[in-house]
């Protein structure tokens, strides 16, 4: 057991963080915030390989795997970039799963297209409040028995609380069916499982990054003569908040680093999901919080923190619904 | 990063599975329940024999050589099939102690009864009117020619009815700064001036008061430098674990389980308690294995340890009061009830009352860990306190 990072994994690591840092300040995002789409950034993150990087080198890929991916995807959220990093993963690591789509791949991979996931169940021939949707040429879908890839995007934006260039797709056009019966949909639900596991590493970076604002506010500001990072009323929920978050990020990191094995893998992913809402939403609501005022003010980074958070983890229906359906896959197991 | 646990702790886990199938009876479980005595000598003894009591001490010391991860695999399996173990696991934080500051003389009189499964040893710690705030502790020491003269009384003093020894921590210099004026003895209590007297608990434990009239002890039982004491403490409570809280989250979630399962109106809602349940068991899981892989790096995994215990004992009381609740009326019935799950879910609810409390309250380890690991100035209330402060088991 050796739960550090290994010399790779830091360097991919510190590559992201430097990237975002650079790429994705606060500023450029309360600028890119009304849609949630930084195109300039995306452009880059095709240049770097991104959409590809867990796809295996012999396929187009950079040949790194889940667990790297995971490292990424933290980095973006601490940044609340907007360009589709879970969304585009998981997207690519299907497509090469399946037999005769290298060439949807193929341009996925080199940014010709940006295909991304498709979350959710579609209602009356249409998929709602796709994540960066309105940045995407094409979404793949679960369409009542078929894998289907949908072209003709990007879709119509939608402002959201998230900032997470959402769209609506409607799937009747540009159909192109990748694949059909038990096994497709045994990929879809693994592929939809990474995206739920990508995501919850992006909602922890969020989480975590939102506590150290909140700590660097909190070690700036006087009051009553003191820092009021010294004030226990304070310290105990951020605290709180940093050890829920490091505790999911390595539960994250445990699932991302053993091999896919079906039902337990996609109730372990699911369960990172929620929880790392729910633990980023409450890490960011008190981060804010710390600004007393003037974390209620769009001229401090906070706030995107938490409409991201709340955004993010509202993609899958009411948190509680997924909750029910985590417990009943525990008791309703043999 | 590297998850595996070594294919040697599946097999060790399996191996002290079948050790509790065979001590693990049902009048070990009817005398704790009865007494209220989390120890048990007839398992104790099957734990030495077995080379368990020390497992991660080199041969050389009387160990196994077995890793930290391992050994609290052990303490895991121990704790997720509800043996009692307060008095071994107490027991271990003061072996640890003595292994790296003890005299050769505690070696021979102390540590090699404990390895043999003969000898406990409680926690003296706390008294009345310092619980998480060690730093005021009364208790004093004199010394009286070659022999320390100890006066005072201790709080909580968890199985000092079975022990050999009352580690305590005492003052023996009244007049320098109270962090300075602490010194660390092991006192007998078959001592004719060492009383004590039972106390009862929410969740059935018992502990004690122990009371100290002029007990004369050899300065060979003192342990660390005259004033050292708070160093003492310091290490000793460095050595309390994350992994057996986990495990009791794990216990709870297997009650609730096995409660909906054989609960037709059982609903979404409760789906949704197990649900929660699951993953802060889950956290707490991986929280606990970073706590014990960590404790060999620099630094010996003190916040890391913090977080797992602050993590899961938070997380322990809460969900026991959640999924006591979905039991309804039926949840208060605290004895005969034939619903699988219910009784345990009642008895966790009660025990959990205290896991926030002993081993450093949840508000004392919340600031070290705003300290220590988010660099958060030191709070006002935590200046004159230790990093992490605990009171005792």
């Amino acid at each position: 057991m050796d739960l550090q990072l290994d010399n790779e994994q830091r360097g991919l690591r510190d590559t992201m963080e430097a990237f975002f840092a650079k790429e994705s300040p606060a500023d450029r995002v309360a600028e890119v915030a009304v849609d949630g789409i930084d195109r300039g950034l995306w452009r880059k993150m095709i240049a770097l390989g991104g959409p590809g990087l867990a796809v295996d080198e012999s396929q187009g890929g950079a040949g790194l795997g889940l667990l790297d991916a995971v490292l990424v995807c933290k980095e973006a959220g601490r940044r609340v970039a907007c360009v589709p990093v879970a969304e585009t993963i998981s997207a690519t690591r299907l497509l090469a799963r399946l037999q005769g789509c290298a060439d949807v791949l193929d341009d996925a991979l080199d940014g010709r297209q940006t295909v991304i996931l498709g979350i959710g169940q579609p209602q009356h021939g249409m998929l709602p409040h796709q994540p960066w949707g309105a940045l995407a040429d094409a979404v793949i879908v679960w369409d009542e028995d078929e894998l289907v890839l949908v072209g003709g995007g990007p879709g119509a934006v939608i402002p959201s609380l998230g900032f997470t260039g959402l769209a609506n797709w409607y799937l009747e056009a540009n159909r192109r069916v990748l694949a059909t019966g038990p096994e497709a949909r045994a990929h879809w639900e693994q592929a939809l499982a990474e995206w739920q596991l990508l995501t919850a590493s992006v909602l922890t970076g969020t989480g975590l990054e939102a506590l150290r604002i909140g700590c660097d506010y909190a070690r700036e500001r006087i009051a009553f003569g003191v820092q009021i990072g010294s004030f226990q009323a304070l310290q105990q929920p951020l605290a709180e908040s940093q050890t829920s978050l490091e505790g999911i990020e390595l539960l994250v990191q445990e699932t991302a680093w053993v091999d896919f094995d079906g039902d337990h893998w996609k109730r372990q992913s699911l369960m990172c999901f929620v929880a790392a809402g729910r633990a980023a939403v409450a890490a960011a609501e008190r981060a804010l919080h710390v600004h007393g005022g003037y974390g209620f003010t769009v001229e401090y980074a906070i706030n995107l923190y938490v409409r991201r958070a709340k955004g993010l983890s509202l993609m899958l229906g009411d948190p509680q619904r997924l909750w029910t359906s985590i417990g009943q896959s525990l008791t309703q197991a043999v | 990063m590297d998850f595996s646990t070594g294919p040697d702790a599946s097999a060790f886990r399996a191996e002290v599975r079948e050790f509790l199938r065979e001590h693990l009876t049902a009048a070990v479980h009817e005398r704790m329940h009865d007494t209220g005595t989390m120890h048990d000598w007839g398992l104790h003894l099957g734990l030495a024999e077995r080379g368990w009591i020390g497992a991660g001490w080199s041969a050389e010391e009387g160990g196994q050589g077995h890793s930290a991860f391992m050994v609290d695999a052990l303490y895991q399996e121990l704790a997720a099939a509800g043996a009692p173990t307060d008095g071994f696991s107490a027991t271990m934080c003061i072996a640890e102690t003595l292994r790296r500051i003890g005299t050769s003389f505690h070696r021979e009189q102390i540590i090699k009864p404990i390895l043999e499964g003969r000898l406990l040893i409680a926690m003296g710690y706390s008294e009345p009117g310092a619980g998480s705030d060690l730093i005021s502790v009364r208790t004093s020491a004199r010394r009286d020619g070659d022999m320390w003269v100890i006066d005072g009384q201790k709080a909580f003093t968890t199985l000092a009815h079975e022990a050999g020894y009352v580690l305590a921590l005492t003052r023996t210099d009244p007049d320098v700064a109270p962090r300075n004026g602490l010194t660390v003895f092991l006192i007998p209590t078959d001592s004719p001036d060492f009383s004590l007297a039972p106390v009862a608990t929410l969740g059935g434990e018992r502990t004690n008061m122990t009371y100290y009239s002029e007990v004369r002890v050899s300065d060979e039982m003192r342990v660390g430098e005259i004033g050292g004491g708070w160093d003492v403490l310091s290490l000793a409570l460095s050595f309390e674990r994350g992994g057996e809280f986990a495990a009791q989250l794990r216990r709870l979630l297997d009650d609730s389980i096995s409660w909906v399962r054989t609960n037709s109106d059982a609903d979404a809602a409760d789906a949704a308690r197990v649900g929660r349940l699951a993953a802060d068991a889950e956290v707490a899981r991986v929280l606990g294995l970073r706590a014990a892989w960590s404790r060999d790096l620099p630094g010996a995994g003190a916040v890391e340890g913090v977080m797992a215990k602050v993590f899961a004992t938070n997380r322990l009381l809460a969900a026991a009061g959640d999924v006591l609740d979905m039991l309804g009326s039926a949840g208060q019935v605290t004895d005969g009830v034939e619903i699988p799950g219910a009784q345990g879910i009642e008895h966790t609810y009660r025990h959990a009352q205290v896991t926030t409390i002993y081993g450093g309250t949840t508000e004392v380890l919340l600031g070290v860990i705003a300290e220590k690991r988010m660099g958060l100035p030191r709070s006002r209330a935590a200046r004159g306190a230790p990093a992490p402060a605990a009171a005792e088991r």
